[in-house]
Parts: structure tokens; C-alpha cells; sequence
């Protein structure tokens, strides 16, 4: 699990999301309260570059911060709705902490239950994306909003 | 230099200048050699140097910045514009900056080399 979160965390950083968000601050072990997330990535949805690209960034793309979160749900971080809800808590605190409008939660774990897997699709945040990386099965399991939907695309990560 | 050898070879006859045209090359080419590589060794060179208790950084020849590991607290991977990556340290009000990607080191273990350090000497 850690190696695939290094994969992903690589990914984001060098631009899988940039249709998305501009990520560019990365860091490891971020605590939020009582929570640890094994990833945390900032970012601002208007994508910087040269000249023409800075210029159409400027004019059509919201100015927004965003968040991407990415926590590792092994053995000893077993996922359930209690913990599901915590996360989504730490995130949001984190949110209205940085102005975030925004923010992409990642949990990668191994073989999901079908419960879990209900719940996560039925997430009814529209501000929150949720998505949960089996890495047995290699599949992802992403919540039905726009920001989930939107995720899946940029966790092709086998 | 140039502008004045740029205008020199404009306004010379051109019977002048057509036989020593490659010793004018030859020229140019040592000039700007030497020029360049004093230049990025006065401003660009970066040397840097760090063990289990801190670091060094100098940019060319100005003086170099030396801090300890335990003054920072959190360690982030940050990537520019131009697509480099710097691992920024995070202390209280201010923060400091190792241009990884310039010192042709793997930003994504150095990053967790860093992480290691700052938390050994922080506990």
C-alpha cells in the first residue's frame, strides 16, 4: 500500500490532475486533528504556464484551492462508516481551514466489502470526492458526485 | 562586449574582416566560454552539503545559508512552473527552500530523507 500511494502521490505532482487542478505542494504524514493522512497535495484549479495558457487560466478558470487526500486503509486503519465519517470531517475541517472549495479523498486499502464499497458510491458530498483503491482487486470504487466521477480518471495508476 | 564586435564587424569593409572570419569565431567561442562559466559560478552554482544535523546552501558566491534540522517542523515537496521540484522546510512564520531538482537529486526520496532528519532531531 505504501508503494502504491508513492504512486499516486507521484502522479498528482507531476500533473495527472492538471485538466483538473495545478497540485503542487505535496506533503507526507499531514495531521488534521487526530487524523493522519498518509498524502496531503494543495493545489489551485487556475493552471499556471507561458503566456497563452496563463492568459486563457486567467479569463476562464475559477480561482479555487483545492485539496487532494490520499490515506492508507490497511489493516490497522480498517475502513468503516465511523472512520469513513472521520476522514470526511478532518478534510472538511481542512477545507474551510485553507479556503478550500474543493477536495478528492483517497482511500487505498485492499479487498473492499460491498457495504463499504455502498457507502462510498452513495457519498452525498458535493464538495468532496471520494474514491477507494483495491489494490488485490485493482479496481476503484468512486463516489457518484461530479469531483468522484471526475477521480477515477486520474487514478489509473496499474 | 558583443554589441561593440557586433558593431565593429558591421561598419568594417567587408575585405577587412572575410579573412579572419573563423578567428573571430574562435574568439567568440573562448570569450563566451569564459564569460559564461564565471558568470554561473559567481550567481548560479549551487554547493550544497548536509549531515544528521543540518545543511548548507550557497548560490554562487554570496554567503551560504546554514540551518539546523530541528528548527523546522513540517517538510513539503513543492513544484514550480517550470515543473522543478524544491522540498520546503516549515517553520513557525517563515519557510526554506532546497532546489532539489537543480541539485540533481531524486526529489521523492531526498524529500523522505529530509522528513527522517527534521523528525530525528526534532523528538
Amino acid at each position: 500500500m505504501p508503494e502504491v500511494l508513492g504512486r499516486i502521490e507521484k502522479a498528482m505532482m507531476k500533473g495527472r490532475g492538471r485538466w483538473v487542478a495545478n497540485f503542487d505542494e505535496s506533503f507526507r504524514e499531514y495531521r488534521v486533528g487526530d487524523v493522519t493522512f498518509d498524502v496531503f497535495i494543495s493545489g489551485n484549479t487556475r493552471e499556471k504556464g507561458f503566456l497563452i495558457s496563463r492568459f486563457f487560466s486567467f479569463f476562464l478558470n475559477p480561482n479555487y484551492e483545492v485539496g487532494f487526500f490520499a490515506v492508507s486503509a490497511g489493516l490497522e486503519n480498517e475502513p468503516n462508516s465511523r472512520r469513513l465519517r472521520k476522514w470526511i470531517l478532518a478534510v472538511k475541517s481542512c477545507m474551510r481551514k485553507a479556503e478550500m472549495k474543493w477536495a478528492w479523498l483517497v482511500l487505498v486499502g485492499s479487498t473492499i466489502s460491498d457495504s463499504f464499497a455502498k457507502q462510498v458510491q452513495e457519498a452525498v458530498d458535493q464538495a468532496v470526492g471520494i474514491a477507494y483503491v483495491d489494490v488485490d482487486r485493482r479496481q476503484v470504487v468512486c463516489s457518484e458526485n461530479y469531483l468522484g466521477r471526475q477521480l477515477k480518471r486520474y487514478l489509473r495508476i496499474w | 562586449m558583443f554589441t561593440i564586435q557586433a558593431l565593429i564587424v558591421l561598419f568594417m569593409p567587408l575585405g577587412l574582416t572575410e579573412p579572419i572570419r573563423y578567428q573571430i569565431l574562435a574568439l567568440n567561442v573562448v570569450v563566451g566560454s569564459v564569460l559564461g562559466r564565471y558568470l554561473y559560478k559567481q550567481w548560479y552554482h549551487l554547493d550544497f552539503s548536509y549531515d544528521d544535523l543540518g545543511f548548507e546552501l550557497r548560490k554562487g558566491k554570496s554567503p551560504p545559508v546554514t540551518h539546523k534540522w530541528k528548527e523546522f517542523s513540517q517538510v513539503s515537496l513543492v513544484r514550480d512552473e517550470r515543473g522543478e521540484f524544491v522540498v520546503r522546510l516549515h517553520r513557525d512564520e517563515s519557510r526554506v527552500e532546497i532546489p532539489a531538482s537543480k541539485l540533481k537529486l531524486d526529489p521523492f526520496r531526498f524529500r523522505s530523507d529530509v522528513m527522517n532528519l527534521v523528525a530525528k532531531t526534532g523528538s
